[in-house]
């Protein structure tokens, strides 16, 4: 089980919460602790997770949804939003 | 200029191109159909929602464009949900429209309320929900524009009956022009090294290259290269079966050449394909001693289940035109691939006076030209349709790949008539499947539409029997269809023109029948129960440990322990019916 931390800037729209946690959940990582803020227009979400298949792979998955517009991990490694 | 939701609903859809929209109405969604008797395009009423999502998908399989379907709240919306789901899976660009009730009513269980937004969120690229007319532009604007933009999808939109009913004035919605995506120069140039030293390469070809319309461009990178070809199940047709470098469908039920070219690979180069486990097998012995390149224009699939060397996320057409190249190094692996191929080509010399289905299927192909559409349902013979017709371009395959819908063939095939008139619709079909589905009989009538079906019928849900036969020790469970209904007077009931065949010196006359029918025409086959489908990969084995219905490849035995799994019936033929 791998343990880590990422960071998510989304816009404030239908079902965004629920679209990223599902995501977590369906591909398989336990939410450990979240945070959400809300700052503009746009929400501020810090994850906790663990799980088997590991940081990249998931936030790939995250990358894709529509209103997703960061995702940052706890390393400071930021993911280029490419789709 | 002021307008209600529902006329700009059916203002942007003509704005959008739509030639045809599928639908049902209901409750909810009156506002939009009440608007659509003045639309400029047609809307087809199928006799279930799930139809209605299912044509659409086959439109846009077959027509290259965004496929559009439409139904009332509760029930209508969830009946959609398998066909967005389909389309989903397999990445095909569609806009599903729901109505829903009143939005002060959202929440307090009205009559025909379901959260849809909720209920589809797994199986969208992305959906709204519509209170407010105004957003209207800019929801519909999005919903088509990610519908086909990168890796297609459907997107669903569920527009509150008040938001339909209410006036609004229009302010057009303008989207930021798309970049193409391509992949760097840098990254390109190892890809090129490894190809340039590569002993044993293969191409992997995916649906993406369907997709994204690259067919030209992979054909060009196969010429070229003269690289040996493999495809997947929605890859077929995109390198013509006639193709000398074309090895066949890799895969649990792949060619036995396919699935050897890719196990023996030193350099595997996916493009637009996602391993998927059908087409892997055990993914840890799936060219397991290649190095691979990966192109696709989804991030996330690079790596997702098979690390990759290099990967080239981007157009793929751009990344194959910039990788070709000839390979002077290759004539042994080439020549070790056609031999295979040769060795291993299908045959159709079963004995008996029953009838063959993967030489009916062959034999059909061999009449029909190259615009055909096939649309599949889903078990055996989809898979003898992907392994015995012979596919020359893409879009002419329409089958449900990745949710394996049940169900699928015949408001596909529907879809793919108004997406292609002057072309043949022929759905290929078994005696489960096709009653998942059957009340589109009464669409064919109503419209007038000449789909032509061939049923396959061996009174069994004959792809469950196979793997309980091979898998379940012969223990037969819920299986038998043998009180199926009489097809042919199903059809007739319908208004549909029907023939009952069941000897193998019909079928050529019968086909020929069939293909020269002017309406409709369902052709019902009786075909033998105990026929399997040959190869088959065994769950959980590598692709290079086929069996092939005699005896396991390479002196493997069969899962019963014995020389086979199956003495008694064999794809060539032996003890056919």
């Amino acid at each position: 089980m791998i343990n880590f931390t990422i960071y998510i800037e989304a816009k404030i729209q239908d079902a965004i919460v629920e679209r990223i946690l599902r995501t977590v959940r369906h591909r398989g990582y336990q939410l450990r602790g979240m945070e959400l803020a809300v700052h503009g227009a746009a929400y501020s979400m810090t994850l906790t997770l663990a799980g088997t298949r590991g940081e990249p792979y998931l936030v790939k998955q995250l990358e894709k949804l529509v209103d997703v517009e960061s995702v940052t991990s706890q390393s400071e490694v930021k993911y280029a939003k490419t789709a | 200029m002021k307008v209600s939701g529902a006329r700009y609903i059916v203002n942007h859809l003509a704005e959008q191109g739509v030639e045809v929209v599928f639908g049902y109405p209901g409750g909810a969604i009156m506002p939009l159909y009440d608007a659509l008797i003045e639309a400029p395009f047609k809307h087809v009423l199928t006799r279930h929602e799930q139809g209605a999502a299912l044509a659409a998908d086959g439109y846009a399989r077959a027509s290259g464009r965004v496929g559009v379907c439409m139904a009332t709240s509760g029930p209508g919306a969830t009946n959609l949900v398998t066909g967005i789901a389909n389309a989903f899976l397999d990445s095909i660009p569609m806009v599903a429209i729901t109505g829903q009730v009143a939005s002060p009513l959202i929440g307090t269980d009205a009559f025909q309320e379901v959260d849809v937004l909720g209920i589809t969120l797994p199986v969208v690229k992305h959906n709204f929900l519509v209170t407010e007319p105004s957003e209207l532009p800019r929801v519909l604007s999005e919903a088509f524009r990610l519908a086909g933009e990168g890796r297609p999808g459907p997107v669903l939109v569920d527009i509150a009956k008040d938001a339909m009913i209410n006036e609004f004035e229009v302010v057009p919605h303008h989207l930021p022009e798309d970049r193409a995506e391509i992949a760097s120069q840098s990254t390109l140039e190892r890809a090129r090294q490894l190809l340039a030293e590569a002993k044993k390469p293969v191409l992997y070809c995916g649906g993406g290259i369907v997709l994204s319309e690259s067919t030209e461009a992979v054909r060009r990178f196969v010429d070229i290269t003269q690289i040996p070809t493999v495809s997947t199940l929605k890859a077929l047709g995109v390198v013509p079966a006639s193709h000398p470098m074309w090895l066949g469908m890799l895969g649990m039920h792949g060619t036995k050449q396919a699935n050897f070219a890719v196990h023996d690979c030193d350099l595997l180069i996916c493009v637009g394909a996602r391993f998927d486990d059908r087409a892997t097998g055990k993914l840890a012995e799936f060219a397991a001693n290649a190095s691979i390149i990966h192109l696709d224009i989804d991030p996330a699939e690079i790596n997702k289940l098979k690390q990759t060397t290099i990967s080239l996320i981007g157009d793929l057409a751009d990344s194959l035109s910039r990788l070709q190249m000839p390979l002077h190094n290759i004539d042994e692996w080439r020549e070790e691939c056609l031999e295979n191929k040769m060795q291993h080509a299908w045959r159709y010399d079963a004995p008996g006076k029953g009838i063959y289905a993967p030489k009916l299927l062959n034999q059909l192909s061999q009449m029909c030209d190259s615009q055909t559409h096939i649309s599949c349902d889903v078990g055996q013979h989809q898979m003898w349709v992907a392994q015995h017709y012979r596919f020359s371009q893409p879009r002419q395959h329409l089958t449900s790949g990745g949710l394996g819908t049940m169900g699928y063939g015949l408001p596909a095939a529907i879809g793919a008539k108004y997406a292609n008139p002057e072309a043949h619709s022929i759905v290929v079909s078994g005696d489960g499947s096709i009653m998942m589905n059957i009340q589109e009989l009464a669409t064919l009538k109503r419209y007038g539409i000449p789909v032509k079906i061939i049923l396959f019928d061996n009174q069994v849900l004959g792809m469950v029997r196979q793997w309980q036969e091979l898998f379940f020790a012969e223990r037969y469970s819920e299986i038998d269809l043998s009180d199926n209904p009489e097809f042919t007077q199903v059809a007739q009931a319908f208004g549909i023109k029907a023939r009952y065949i069941d000897r193998a010196d019909q079928v050529e006359e019968a086909l020929e029948a069939l293909l020269a029918e002017p309406e409709a025409m369902l052709l019902h086959v009786k075909i033998d129960a105990k026929e399997n489908v040959w190869p088959l990969v065994p769950p959980g084995k590598a692709n290079a440990a086929m069996l092939d219905g005699k005896k396991g490849l390479d002196g493997e035995k069969g899962l019963d322990g014995k020389n086979g799994l199956d003495a008694k019936k064999g794809l060539d033929g032996e003890n056919a019916a």
